[in-house]
């Protein structure tokens, strides 16, 4: 057996070893004899410098020369985390981040936020989906399909994917193609472009405003003194405002019934169990946008999930849960004042979580009351829409049907790629032989219909596009 | 005495086929649907005098060997000359032209013919070396949109054979829409692009300490005001302009192409290849990597602007652009790059939508170079680029159809490029009639064209929560443009080279098609037919 060396390959064996030696050589051989100077310079009187202690000098004094300040971000030093850095506080807290999961999922969601959770949609939504037929574009479908094979196929990204570890003892290579965020926010960009032109015509939409990475953060006292402080610094990746608040989704009465629901218990354990014990904070409260202005409503917020670990389903819908709340806490503190209690008017939002661009759960939040201290009283309300899977097992006279919840999921690929990490055109480097993505086996339309419904929220649905399609005004030109 | 055929036919041993009677000048390119099936074999091979030579004895009388008139081997130009770089560079384009699908095309410019060893690379694929290295003969010049030196613009025009109308867009191209609507729609859009201005500093973004200030203006407000302007549109009229809704919309993508142009002067690559010495041939790549932010595709092409054979250099016109450069690109901050040959469009090979109609550049080194640039140079800068994205889009899109830069173009191919940085916009439409630049200009009949603007301000400035001298001139161009229509049907043959032109990626159309590393099933069975799970 012979052993494939690079030697065999007749590759360049240690080319930094034979520079250095060579180098080395022609350095020694400079020091025996020294530079010599040609003598005719001499004969000349041309002065000779010696340049490296020229250089030298003015290295020393280049400050003179140049007035160079950098003010890029590049070029300033981080401040270390202790007490120097500006966002220190003395009092640690408990931050509720991007990544953080809560490991008890919705109750412990319930307990931090003070919710009742409704684990159907809102009425308004049953009836806003009758609408939504309406407004379906024939050719919907094909849309959408195209929007997820650009997301995991089409796109020419070449982000760099998280390595993966197959066993022990093998390096796995790194892997470019389209990382899981860049997927994420191409199918919900494509999604809210294709549901906002299915409303084109309507005047009221022309009032909804869309922005980007709209950062919320949210602070808590403590309710009992040895407890530790709490802040929410949730990060929306879209969020769609209006000019005017949406109206509540329950009615006064069943709002104030709340009161008589109790909170789930998880005792031994306490809801601030897995948020990051810090110094580093801002202990206030924070809204996008600032006081005068007019379009700073939230409509609808889509929060994505991009997270490497695998998380159940209850704890994505705490994190929507807790996200949804703290956008309206902010908000709530903005109107009503910093120390407001129970709220004179009810505040409510609409969520979306994009869970890899692939699987999405649908939320109405209603804010009641901010009285975090006492775990009686009103509470705050969520509706949460997730779709529904029947199995039926056992004999046929006597079958038992499980129904087990499981979020929209949006496709799902022919080939047996699926994009944990990443989803990867083509092979890099010396890769094993991997499935490459080439078609899209099954597609939901439900998902579709949900962005439609949600969008469909404070408007009057007058119009239709399921007729027929106005013609171009103009025959355009024909020939090419 | 033989009753047969009395004249010796020319048969090489390597070609077994019948060799066509006809001469090099009968064999030129092809041009439209039509397609040639015998292709003149030329092995290189100037040493062997006496070719029958080469038949083997048993084989010589047989009638095959032997016809009625006599057949002349074609007539190969001597080499070292123009004649024969124009021989070689012909027969290549008939092997790609026979090519049926894109990807051989591509292969066959990137790879060339196999030089490696395949001995070689089965053994290091054992190995898991990276053979790809080894492909890497190419040193293209590596172009960047943007100029990095200046007086650039004479070098753009000739890479690309441009020839530039400047402070217009084509009036009659944009007439499709009356002034009344024009300022309807206008009116719905202005206030959702004030407060997408305005919003620039009225909410907290998470991203925003990361970008130094003097960017900010630039990359985070012309997102903005570039997703607030689309945005509002569609939510306008995007109901009754179809082809808005069944765009693809490329966010954040990159754009490459290669190329070859003939007539430059002087290089060390020439002095090498002493064949592409003659016609003064260069290779070129043009990379966007980060400053395209959106491109909008469509499955037809947008109408032509001017027909093709008005699009013709005149002599007045080019003594008044100027003397056409053939400088090396290292002159102007070029240089070469070993690469391998590749040809991006905003997307990989298999959407439908091909057609790039609009795409919306936010140049990133517009506050680092044109900060201190006068109005002239920054003009200059811009039409750079905006020539530059809008060819190199459309020679990367035209491979996909399968154009390359030796199958020349059938028809006209129009683009439209913006450049901006949220306050100034720049608007072009670009019309590319030839792709085929290897030849001399002399040979090569047709032009291609650039129509451009001036920079023009969305607005002045932002006074507290005022937009001041806000431009509605910007809208107009923008919609102009958004709202241009592609054609809604052809007669002609859009990918008169590639032999399938369906790209299927939903599976139900594929029911047929096996799957390569599917398992099958243990009991022989057929697999289960397809169910949607809906």
């Amino acid at each position: 057996m012979v052993h494939i060396t690079r030697v065999l390959l007749g590759g360049a064996i240690r080319p930094k070893y034979h520079f250095r030696r060579k180098w080395r050589l022609y350095v020694e051989k400079q020091k025996l004899g020294g530079p010599v100077i040609p003598p005719s310079l001499l004969e000349k009187g041309v002065p000779i410098v010696n340049a490296a202690v020229e250089q030298k000098s003015l290295e020393k004094n280049i400050e003179q020369f140049f007035d160079w300040k950098p003010d890029h971000p590049m070029f300033i030093e981080e401040p270390k985390d202790g007490p120097e850095h500006p966002r220190y506080k003395e009092i640690p807290c408990r931050m509720f981040k991007e990544d953080t999961k809560l490991f008890e999922g919705v109750e412990q969601a319930q307990l931090l936020t003070k919710t009742v959770v409704i684990s159907d949609a809102p009425p308004q939504w049953g009836l806003q989906e009758q609408l939504v037929d309406a407004l379906r574009f024939p050719d919907e479908d094909e849309r959408v399909r195209r929007y997820v094979m650009q997301s995991v196929r089409w796109h020419p990204s070449e982000d760099k994917l998280p390595r993966r570890s197959l066993y022990y003892g093998y390096v796995a290579p790194w892997y470019y193609g389209i990382s899981i965020a860049r997927a994420n926010d191409l199918i919900c960009q494509n999604l809210l472009r294709l549901t906002e032109m299915s409303y084109s015509g309507n005047s009221q939409i022309l009032k909804r405003h869309l922005v980007k990475d709209a950062l919320v953060n949210v602070d808590y006292e403590p309710a009992q003194p040895d407890d530790f402080r709490i802040v929410l610094s949730c990060n929306s990746n879209f969020m769609l405002t209006t000019t005017e608040l949406l109206p509540p989704f329950a009615a006064k009465g069943q709002a104030q019934l709340t009161s008589q629901a109790e909170l789930p218990s998880i005792y031994p354990l306490k809801p601030a169990l897995n948020l990051e014990e810090t110094n580093l904070y801002d202990w206030d409260t924070s809204y996008p946008f600032t006081e005068d202005c007019t379009f700073g409503f939230p409509h609808t917020i889509i929060v994505h999930h991009n997270a490497p670990d695998e998380w159940t389903l209850a704890q994505k819908k705490a994190k929507a849960i807790v996200h949804s709340h703290a956008t309206l806490a902010a908000l709530a503190r903005r109107m009503f004042g910093k120390d407001v209690k129970e709220l004179p008017q009810p505040l409510s939002v609409q969520c979306i979580l994009a869970d890899r661009g692939k699987h999405f759960t649908f939320y109405a939040y209603q804010l009641n009351t901010l009285d975090m201290a006492s775990p009686d009283g009103i509470k705050n309300l969520v509706w949460v829409d997730t779709d529904h899977q029947t199995v039926k097992t056992g004999p046929e006279d006597d079958p038992e049907i499980v129904i087990t919840e499981k979020p929209y999921r949006l496709f799902q690929l022919a080939d047996q790629m699926e994009g944990l990490m990443g989803y990867q055109m083509y092979k890099e480097k010396n890769s094993r032989p991997r499935y490459k993505i080439r078609l899209l086996d099954s597609y939901n339309p439900a998902v579709m219909k949900k962005f439609l419904t949600l969008y469909a929220t404070q408007l009057n649905m007058t119009h239709s596009n399921s007729a027929q399609l106005k013609e171009p005004r103009e025959p355009r030109a024909v020939a090419v | 005495m033989r009753p047969g055929p009395l004249f010796r036919r020319v048969v090489n041993r390597s070609c077994p086929t019948v060799i066509s009677n006809r001469t090099f000048q009968s064999s030129s390119l092809r041009s439209g649907n039509q397609r040639t099936t015998v292709t003149p074999y030329y092995d290189g091979n100037d040493f062997v005098r006496d070719r029958s030579q080469l038949i083997p004895r048993s084989l010589y009388h047989q009638p095959e060997h032997w016809t009625d008139e006599p057949e002349y081997p074609e007539i190969v130009p001597p080499r070292k000359t123009r004649a024969f770089v124009n021989y070689e560079r012909h027969k290549e384009a008939e092997k790609v032209a026979a090519m049926p699908t894109v990807k051989e095309k591509m292969a066959h410019f990137a790879f060339g013919p196999p030089l490696v060893n395949p001995l070689k690379v089965y053994i290091a694929r054992q190995a898991k070396l990276d053979i790809r290295r080894w492909y890497q003969i190419f040193q293209p010049y590596e172009i960047e949109g943007f100029p990095v030196k200046y007086d650039a613009l004479p070098f753009y025009k000739h890479i690309t054979r441009t020839a530039v109308v400047a402070d217009q867009l084509p009036a009659d191209y944009y007439a499709y829409i009356e002034e009344a609507e024009l300022n309807d729609i206008v009116d719905k859009v202005r206030q959702t692009v004030i407060n997408a201005i305005l919003a620039e500093g009225r909410y907290y973004s998470k991203n925003l300490d990361q970008i130094p200030v003097e960017e900010r203006v630039v990359v985070v407000q012309a997102q903005n005001v570039i997703d607030a302007l689309v945005r509002a549109v569609n939510l306008a009229v995007g109901k009754d302009f179809p082809h808005l809704r069944e765009m693809q919309q490329d966010t954040d993508t990159r754009c490459a192409a290669f190329w070859k142009r003939g007539g430059f002067l002087h290089d060390a690559q020439l002095k090498r290849r002493i064949y592409d010495k003659a016609s003064g041939e260069l290779m070129l790549q043009y990379i966007e990597e980060d400053n395209i932010f959106r491109n909008f595709r469509h499955e037809l092409p947008l109408p032509e602007v001017l027909p093709r054979e008005s699009c013709v250099p005149s002599a007045a016109t080019e003594q008044a652009e100027g003397r056409q450069v053939g400088y090396n690109p290292t002159i102007y901050g070029f240089r070469p790059e070993k690469s391998i040959p590749h040809w991006i469009p905003g997307h990989w090979f298999g959407d439908p939508c091909e057609f790039s109609t609009l795409s919306l550049d936010v140049p990133k080194a517009w506050t680092r170079q044109l900060s201190g640039q006068d109005e002239a140079q920054a003009f200059e800068s811009l039409a750079c680029n905006a020539i530059m994205a809008s060819f190199g889009r459309i020679v990367a899109q035209a491979m996909y159809l399968g154009f390359t830069f030796l199958n020349e173009l059938s028809y006209p191919i129009v683009t439209q490029s913006i450049m901006t940085n949220g306050r100034d916009w720049m608007f072009a439409t670009y019309q590319a009639n030839t792709i085929a630049l290897w030849k001399p200009d002399e040979e090569n009949p047709f032009n291609n064209m650039c129509w451009l603007t001036q920079p023009v301000k969305l607005f002045d400035r932002v006074e507290g929560s005022e937009v001041i001298g806000f431009n509605d001139e910007v809208l107009r161009l923008f919609i102009k443009q958004y709202l241009k229509a592609p054609v809604t049907s052809t007669n002609s043959n859009l990918r008169p080279y590639i032999e399938k032109t369906e790209r299927s990626y939903w599976k139900n159309e594929h029911s047929q098609t096996p799957f390569y590393h599917r398992p099958t099933r243990r009991d022989g069975k057929p697999r289960q037919p397809f169910k949607p799970e809906i």
